[in-house]
């Protein structure tokens, strides 16, 4: 046992590895305002989350992770051109309780806000962080890629029969209910209707909220001040719309499915995505290129970056803020991701701010194996 | 005194119904309990076991010194202790469930919400009031992390959970929240205020339990007076 140490300074291995394309190295709070992390995280995050209250009665928590705080700061100062952020510190997550994981570690993170070239960003990025793993002495890294976006991009091109295709694109970026969803529009099953729902089926929307009204009125029961009896009879309506609808052709169903399963070798997967695609009548081609321009301008950079390289849209996180390209750097023996990162271009305008392009990474090196103890 | 020859500290619920069940239940094992001065005081002592310092305190400090390890053995409600902390299987012991101190936690909506029947059904309506308004459903509760956590694993992701101390069934006619989650031991509360269990949304079924702690120090003295206690 050495002792207490300082884990990261900006001249260490790992930090300096994450900070050599540039950047500053900035401090963020630490305390963050619990209703912001919870309304943007949902509330599957409350488990894990510190809290602490603030002498006037704020509820706060510990952050969770770095990109929120600095997202935050730029959303209360918007950025004046292209912007690189450095960060190493604390985040607070309590463990899983089958984990034997510490409740705060250190992270390394990179933000980069406002780029003119986002292709140039997300590279910028991804070397870094792959150079800050080897830095750590991660063996053998991989990077699996995904894509937030892929799903709505593909669900607003494709031409899927009233009402599948309007229900299915609003599940976009919840993979799990879409799932859900592709399965009823494979087979809507008009037998688990209710007699209500039978009776409002044909009627037009004025006839079903009059009579939902009615219905519930009469009987003396409540809606609660916030939710009318008109949304009850609407989403009734639609229910039943739903299950009376001609099923979407099996053909249509099986692509998607395979579209939500893609996995596999980065290029063969992009390639494999891009052929499915095009059977539901999409074409992927723009998505396409932007892919290969991350991938030349990977190989040009660190000609082994994308050694084993592999694309899992299943890695889209349900989540989380990343709205599109988003990765994992992986190693021989070690569990879990250690390093993650990918564009959240909605974040900042979600906090109130200005709409500001956003790409970041963020390092664990407690997980890249190679520095014992600290000296990042 | 150090604590391994000390005497196995007891934690009881103070006043109300729950103190009035738990003299019952000691009662079945000839042990009573003593009240010193005042009936209304909290300072008492149990006649009929030996080895046993007994605190009347709220039930949620029983969990509370429960999970700390101040007590080693209290008598309080699964709710409380489940809310408390995701791990209660490593930090104390169900010894016993005393059947009385009834409580399920549970999910509750407006009982004019046709529509919904299911947990299924109230992730679509959070889902959709939050792309109708942009804001999220507001589920008022005290048990925030029973709530979180079933929830989410129950697929209901579009939400926020506010804070209620108390009156928590009012919460949807007020407008403070949508829907709750609470416990009921009769459903009469909840029927009373217009709302409805939804039937997959049983969260815990909880009742007054008899709870050793793992975070105490044990002695086989201690360890007896427990035995005697579980009866």
């Amino acid at each position: 046992m050495t002792g207490p140490v300082r884990a990261v300074s900006p001249g260490s291995p790992v930090a300096a590895a994450l900070a050599s394309h540039g950047g500053v190295w900035v401090d963020m709070p630490v305390l963050l305002p619990a209703a912001l992390v919870l309304e943007l995280s949902g509330e599957a995050l409350r488990p894990r989350l510190f809290f602490a209250s603030g002498v006037d009665g704020a509820e706060l928590c510990l952050r969770p992770d770095l990109t929120v705080p600095a997202a935050r700061a730029v959303a209360a100062e918007p950025v004046s051109g292209p912007t690189v952020w450095l960060q190493a510190g604390k985040v607070f997550r309590a463990h899983n309780p089958d984990e034997a994981s510490p409740d705060e570690f250190i992270q390394i993170g990179l933000e980069r806000f406002a780029d003119p070239d986002p292709v140039a960003a997300d590279t910028d990025v991804v070397a870094a962080a792959l150079e800050a793993c080897v830095a750590g002495g991660l063996a053998s890294p991989v990077i699996t890629f995904s894509d937030a976006a892929l799903l709505a991009l593909v669900l607003d091109d494709a031409s899927l029969s009233a009402p599948w295709g309007e229900v299915l694109r609003r599940e976009a970026y919840r993979p799990q209910v879409l799932r859900r969803r592709l399965a009823e529009a494979g087979a809507p099953d008009p037998a688990a209707l209710s007699d209500l729902e039978r009776q409002l089926a044909p009627l037009s929307q004025a006839e079903a909220r009059d009579t939902v009204a009615a219905l519930i009125d009469g009987t003396g029961l409540n809606t609660g001040a916030t939710r009318s009896t008109d949304q009850i009879a609407d989403r009734l309506a639609e229910k039943a719309r739903r299950a009376l609808a001609p099923a979407l052709p099996q053909v249509l169903i099986g692509s998607l499915n395979s579209l939500l399963a893609a996995s596999g070798p980065l290029v063969d997967t992009l390639d494999g995505i891009v052929a499915t695609a095009r059977d539901l009548d999409v074409d992927l081609s723009g998505w396409r290129t932007i892919w290969a321009a991350r991938i030349d301008a990977l190989n040009a950079r660190a000609p082994h970056a994308l050694a084993g390289a592999r694309f899992d849209l299943g890695r889209a996180r349900n989540f989380g803020y990343y709205d599109g390209m988003n990765f994992d750097i992986e190693g021989a023996g070690v569990a879990r991701p250690a390093a993650s990162g990918g564009r959240y271009d909605s974040l900042v305008e979600k906090l109130g701010g200005k709409p500001t392009p956003a790409v970041g990474c963020v390092v664990r090196p407690e997980r890249l194996g190679g520095i014992a103890g600290g000296g990042w | 005194m150090s604590a391994l020859d000390g005497p196995l500290i007891l934690g009881l619920p103070s006043k109300g119904r729950l103190k009035e069940q738990c003299e019952a239940w000691l009662a079945a094992r000839a042990i009573t309990l003593v009240q010193v001065g005042d009936a209304r005081a909290y300072t008492a002592r149990l006649d009929g076991v030996d080895g046993v310092d007994l605190r009347l305190m709220s039930a949620s400090d029983i969990a509370r010194g429960l999970l700390a390890g101040d007590l080693h053995a209290g008598v309080t409600g699964e709710d409380l202790l489940r809310e408390m902390t995701p791990n209660l299987d490593s930090l104390a012991t169900i010894e016993a469930r005393l059947g009385f101190g009834f409580a399920d936690v549970v999910v509750a909506v407006p009982d004019g919400w046709i529509d919904v029947k299911s947990l299924a059904d109230l992730a679509e309506v959070t889902a959709e009031m939050r792309r109708a308004s942009g804001n999220r459903f507001r589920i008022a509760t005290k048990y925030k992390q029973l709530a979180s956590r079933f929830l989410s694993a129950h697929g209901v992701v579009d939400l926020r959970i506010v804070d209620s101390a108390g009156a928590t069934e009012g919460a949807p006619a007020s407008g403070t929240a949508e829907a709750i989650v609470d416990i009921t031991t009769t459903g009469d509360t909840l029927r009373a205020n217009g709302l409805k269990i939804i039937p997959d949304g049983v969260i815990l079924k909880s009742q007054a339990c008899l709870v050793s702690s793992a975070g105490a120090a044990w002695s086989d003295q201690n360890r007896a007076a427990l035995a005697a206690l579980r009866g």
